[in-house]
């Protein structure tokens, strides 16, 4: 037994907040200076986790940043964090060889309310690495029966060589999903859709659903997500339906450091993922 | 409160109280005149109570006074409150080490369980203890090291006869006579150099420590005379907030030019926030040696006033000085409401004396009642 599990019975010391090392198994490039992780416990079994669950990734020496699992509830082989080098430590953690050792705290925070979804259509829509969160929720929602007849994704990104996760685009456009693109600037080789991701809501190039019997989540960059909102509450999707997952910086993900205050929510305690309905007050007050 | 198990214990019996409390294997912290302030730290007898001084206080002023009489407990509150024993400004959450192979060994930092009593905790401070333990020991995963520090913790509140200018306890109901929560309550009564204190258990650990001391049934003068005390402190509080509907009030106007103007006088010192006693918020620090193999992460204070305090992806969230104040305001007047049920304020007044330029929230709280922003929807709440 290492020293992590030993101390995880300790009575007063939670789980989450102890560093369990993971190895990681195997490397997927992207695209330039993002990278998926395949990630395994060093020692025990693979924890279970909910899609939108975040986890506390550690690069030895250098410090935690908080990633999104990436890969599907029902992978039992190992988990996925797609990350993007930003600064010094999710650069540490891209630059993780395959068989080094990375630590994880989690997965936490809350779950896409697939459970509760009533509605015939889901329109799960992402921007850039918000695609991330949101394979968990599409693979599921695509394996789930009950009332989701019609699942679609909407996906945006800067550039068409920024676009990632091709292959699960082909596999889910197979298996019945719709899948929608766009990107901010074409290019020579991209004949799809050019603007902003709520430029394919309600169009020919994009989807044309049922508005009223319609859930949607989204991920993505705050602006993108705010401007998501408004165009699906004007196409008629009820607010209490429009669903987001928010990013602030996260440190300690047990409610105790206060740094992803964001208005009166704690994300990693009472998010990612937030009701559009509760947080439209605050969600686009600059700085807050 | 006619309480039949109050007692008068003497200067003598104070002496005695904190000989019992040693004799059952306290740790007592007292406050103490330490650095030009009065601070508590742990106490070797009561002969190191603050005696002979008080404090006066002022928006970015505070000066000792000596003050003529016996009074032990004869002033408000210093920069520091319970918080510096409670919730440490540094503590080492773990240990990691990698070996050749590269592989990582974890050791957590096992708290330590110390028996502490807190001697002359202000009825306010009783207040911001109760505050962090619900942030920091009642959520969804406790602190450990608050939880270690907290969970044998004897208090010992003093009710307040002697509040600063800028006090405003009444306000937020939490002083200047003591709510629930203590083992014990002394109320001090001062007769020139003679001292006497009205003692009353607020558990059953409180009841047993005061029957090892010698004491005195409170007379019915006694007891007029400890009423007196707390009324004369609340006839001598002027600083107040309204806090009817105050999370709407603040989150009607966070797009308020006020906000602007306060950040004309704010230096982002974060002082307010290391002085409030119920501030919790933590920054992680991993720290290597010079092996490059041995890595411990520290726990420190951090404040919302830092920029980095909410860094993400593309830099700082909060660049703007009044998105800072802003955030401090509205989080301890207002979304602690959402988040924890209950204000984060206890209107102790250090954040007004120990702001460098002077910052008066109560000052400021008036002007937004005065001027109120745009209205705006307001239904927005955790779900």
């Amino acid at each position: 037994m290492n020293a992590a599990t030993a101390t995880m019975e300790s009575a007063v010391i939670s789980d989450l907040l102890i560093p369990r090392p993971y190895r990681v198994i195997h490397k997927v490039d992207e695209i330039p200076e993002v990278v998926t992780l395949h990630v395994v416990p060093v020692d025990g079994e693979l924890p279970q986790f909910a899609p939108a669950q975040v986890s506390m990734l550690g690069a030895f020496g250098v410090g935690e940043a908080a990633i999104s699992v990436s890969s599907p509830v029902s992978n039992r082989d190992f988990h996925a964090y797609t990350i993007r080098r930003a600064g010094p430590i999710s650069g540490a953690l891209v630059d993780t060889p395959v068989g080094g050792v990375i630590t994880i705290r989690g997965p936490f925070g809350n779950m896409w309310p697939l459970d509760s979804v009533t509605t015939p259509q889901l329109l799960v829509i992402g921007g850039g690495l918000g695609i991330a969160p949101l394979r968990a929720a599409i693979e599921a929602a695509a394996e789930q029966g009950g009332p989701i007849e019609r699942l679609s994704v909407v996906y945006g990104a800067k550039d068409p060589s920024s676009l990632i996760f091709e292959a699960d685009l082909d596999r889910w456009r197979n298996a019945g999903v719709e899948v929608a693109l766009i990107v901010d600037e074409g290019s020579e080789n991209w004949d799809g859709a050019v603007g902003v991701v709520p430029d394919l809501l309600e169009s020919e190039d994009g989807v044309e659903l049922d508005w009223t019997n319609t859930t949607a989540f989204i991920c993505g960059p705050d602006i993108m997500m705010h401007f998501c909102a408004l165009r699906l509450t004007e196409l008629g999707v009820p607010e209490g339906r429009i669903w987001f997952t928010m990013e602030r910086n996260m440190q300690c993900g047990n409610a105790l450091c206060g740094h992803c205050q964001l208005g009166p929510f704690i994300v990693c305690r009472d998010g990612p993922v937030v009701n559009y309905q509760s947080i439209r007050p605050f969600h686009h007050v600059r700085e807050l | 409160m006619n309480t039949p198990t109050s007692v008068t214990i003497d200067l003598t019996g104070l002496g005695e109280l904190v000989s019992e409390l040693v004799a059952r294997g306290y740790e007592v912290y007292g406050p103490q005149v330490h650095n030009g302030v009065i601070t508590p730290d742990l106490l070797r007898s009561v002969e190191d109570l603050p005696v002979g001084w008080t404090d006066e206080q002022e928006g970015g002023r505070y000066r000792l006074v000596r003050r003529n009489d016996g009074a032990r407990f004869g002033y408000a509150v210093g920069p520091q409150s319970w918080k510096e024993v409670l919730h440490p400004a540094r503590t080492k959450v773990w240990s990691m080490t990698r070996d050749s192979a590269g592989e990582l060994k974890v050791t957590m930092t096992e708290p330590d369980r110390p028996l502490r009593a807190f001697v002359g905790v202000r009825p306010c401070e009783l207040a911001a203890i109760a505050k962090q333990d619900r942030v920091l020991m009642h959520g969804p995963h406790p602190d450990p090291v608050y939880t270690a520090n907290r969970e044998n913790t004897f208090v010992v509140v003093v009710n307040c006869g002697e509040p600063a200018a800028t006090c405003f306890c009444p306000s937020m109901g939490t002083g200047p006579k003591a709510g629930p929560g203590y083992d014990l309550a002394l109320t001090e009564l001062v007769d020139g150099s003679e001292v006497r204190y009205i003692a009353e258990p607020g558990s059953d650990l409180g009841a047993a420590v005061l029957r090892g001391v010698p004491s005195a049934v409170t007379s019915d003068a006694e007891r007029e005379r400890g009423r007196q005390v707390i009324a004369d402190a609340v006839d001598r509080i002027t600083r107040q907030i309204d806090t009817t509907g105050i999370r709407d009030l603040l989150f009607g106007n966070l797009e308020s030019p006020r906000w602007d103007q306060i950040a004309e006088r704010c230096l982002t010192c974060g002082n307010c926030t290391l002085a409030c006693p119920t501030c919790f918020c933590t920054n992680m620090e991993d720290v290597t040696d010079l092996s490059g193999d041995h890595t411990d992460r520290w726990r420190t204070w951090d404040s919302c006033f830092s920029l980095e305090f909410s860094h993400m992806g593309p830099g700082p969230h909060r660049a703007s000085v009044k998105s800072r104040y802003r955030q401090w305001l509205t989080h301890k007047l207002g979304s602690w409401i959402d988040q924890f049920d209950e204000s984060g304020c206890v209107g102790c007044g250090r954040c007004i004396t120990w702001c460098p330029v002077g910052i008066d929230l109560t000052h400021e709280l008036s002007e937004f009642r005065a001027a109120p922003g745009p209205k705006r929807e307001l239904e927005g709440q955790p779900t």
